[in-house]
């Protein structure tokens, strides 16, 4: 069986080549191969670096080779996704959720947040700024308003 | 911050056409250094900047008190925090059917705020049942009068009187006045409560001032979930007052308690809890609902006091509630 190949292309000029299959399951990249006409070096993706793209690759290799038909190959998969998310660092993990988003990729879209919501539960408020290099925008009278209004998830 | 370095980049570049030396060498050189400056400004740019429909994602997969905790992080996370996308994960999936049986119907401005106001319990079915949502895990509790309950000889006057107490949110309880048997069996609806969530179901009473013969023999309890079946004893009395009351039984009649005890089968005691809202509980065992029920799936629960034939009165039944385990 022949298959064609795609290739992509990080911010950083690096070169990706995947299955079309492995590739289409982002619908940003079906997108760009049906209405584009393709540049010779790839299908440039000018917002994911290489070192996520080859995260990335590594995701939909994984999900397009395995179709899951019954629950111990459910159960391998979803294995082989806690080891994969066991793997990265807590910039990657951000990062990653900016490239699924942007290449609109469900699967790792949904598992990136839950990552990021199970890292989040019971933190506090200052742990989550750090979590997500976020400043804190509001004037005490504000920030004692909200505090007020969410009382509860304080005590 | 990218146009800035634009800018600087075409100072320069003026500055060393100006000087006319080695011009397209050092063009070259310094488009190229700034391309890849450029570049990791993007990317460092992005790393701060999580759009805001991730972070609702993200927030909608923690907990209520998690997400209402992050709207003090920073004015996004605040406007994230608030929006319909994260309430609606964590109101119930059947919510809808439940609002909408309330009279009037309920409206609401926001998920978040229905959310709030379905804390206090709901009465539903023309009063029969109340729902409410526990904020902290965001599942159904669920609570059914007596009157939806199966008691013997309920509609007997001489053993049960029904009446209207301003302490119930029902409007019917049920309080025995004197029975033999003392039998009551309840079902519960599987597929009415939240999935992945471990439930409690606890008889709620109360005792009158001349409560008697209720503690003489334990009374037996059980839950039936699918092939499953727990079972457990407990005495029906008053807290302290029942303490007391139980070691004055011990030395006058401990012969008879005894052999009483004897005639039930084990299972684990389970004393009667005080309530805040001023009823008391008794478990009547716990189930997990992890939502691979079939449609009618149905729990069934049953306290029993049918071995001591003796009379006894003074309880008053209100209903059984269906909390989730916290």
């Amino acid at each position: 069986m022949s298959t064609k190949k795609i290739t992509l292309l990080s911010s950083d000029r690096e070169q990706f080549i995947v299955d079309e299959a492995v590739a289409i399951q982002s619908q940003t990249i079906k997108n760009l191969i049906e209405d584009t006409v393709p540049d010779e070096d790839g299908i440039p993706l000018p917002v994911v670096h290489s070192r996520i793209l080859a995260k990335v690759t590594e995701y939909l290799t994984k999900h397009a080779n395995y179709k899951p038909h019954n629950d111990a190959a459910k159960e391998e998969l979803k294995n082989w996704d806690v080891k994969f998310l066991g793997k990265l660092d807590n910039n990657t993990l951000f990062d990653l959720i900016l490239a699924a988003n942007y290449l609109d990729i469900k699967g790792l879209l949904d598992l990136t947040c839950q990552a990021v919501a199970d890292l989040m539960k019971g933190m506090s408020v200052e742990e989550v700024r750090k979590l997500f290099n976020i400043e804190n925008d509001f004037t005490p009278e504000e920030e004692e308003a909200v505090r007020k209004e969410n009382q509860w998830a304080f005590d | 911050m990218i146009t800035l370095f634009l800018h600087i980049y075409s100072k320069i570049f003026s500055v060393i056409t100006n000087l006319n030396t080695r011009v397209y060498i050092a063009r070259s050189y310094l488009f190229f250094f700034f391309f890849k400056l450029i570049l990791v400004m993007i990317e460092f740019n992005l790393l701060e900047k999580v759009p805001e429909d991730c972070i609702s994602t993200i927030l909608s997969l923690t907990t209520p008190r998690d997400a209402c905790r992050s709207s003090l992080v920073s004015s996004s996370f605040r406007l994230a925090a608030d929006s319909d996308v994260v309430w609606e994960r964590f109101l119930p999936s059947n919510y809808q059917k439940i609002v909408s049986t309330t009279n009037p119907p309920l409206n609401f401005s926001s998920k978040k705020k229905l959310f709030f106001h379905l804390q206090e319990p709901l009465l539903i079915d023309g009063g029969t049942k109340s729902f409410w949502l526990d904020r902290s895990t965001g599942s159904l509790g669920y609570m059914q009068c007596a009157r939806e309950l199966w008691i013997s000889n309920a509609e007997d006057p001489l053993k049960w009187s029904w009446k209207f107490l301003p302490e119930s949110r029902f409007g019917e309880v049920a309080e025995l006045v004197s029975t033999s048997s003392l039998e009551i069996k309840g079902k519960i609806k599987a597929n009415t409560l939240s999935t992945k969530t471990t439930y409690i179901v606890n008889l709620i009473v109360k005792f009158t001032n001349y409560a008697y013969g209720l503690d003489s023999i334990p009374s037996e309890i059980s839950l039936e979930h699918r092939k499953n079946v727990s079972v457990g004893i407990a005495y029906l009395r008053n807290g302290d007052v029942g303490e007391n009351k139980y070691w004055l039984e011990r030395i006058y009649y401990s012969n008879r308690t005894e052999k009483l005890r004897a005639r039930i089968i084990g299972g684990e005691e389970r004393r009667v809890r005080e309530r805040s809202d001023g009823w008391m509980e008794i478990e009547l065992g716990e189930f997990v609902n992890d939502g691979q029920c079939e449609e009618e799936e149905v729990i069934k629960v049953s306290l029993m006091e049918v071995k001591g034939e003796h009379l006894k009165g003074g309880i008053v039944i209100e209903g059984i509630e269906v909390r989730p385990k916290a």
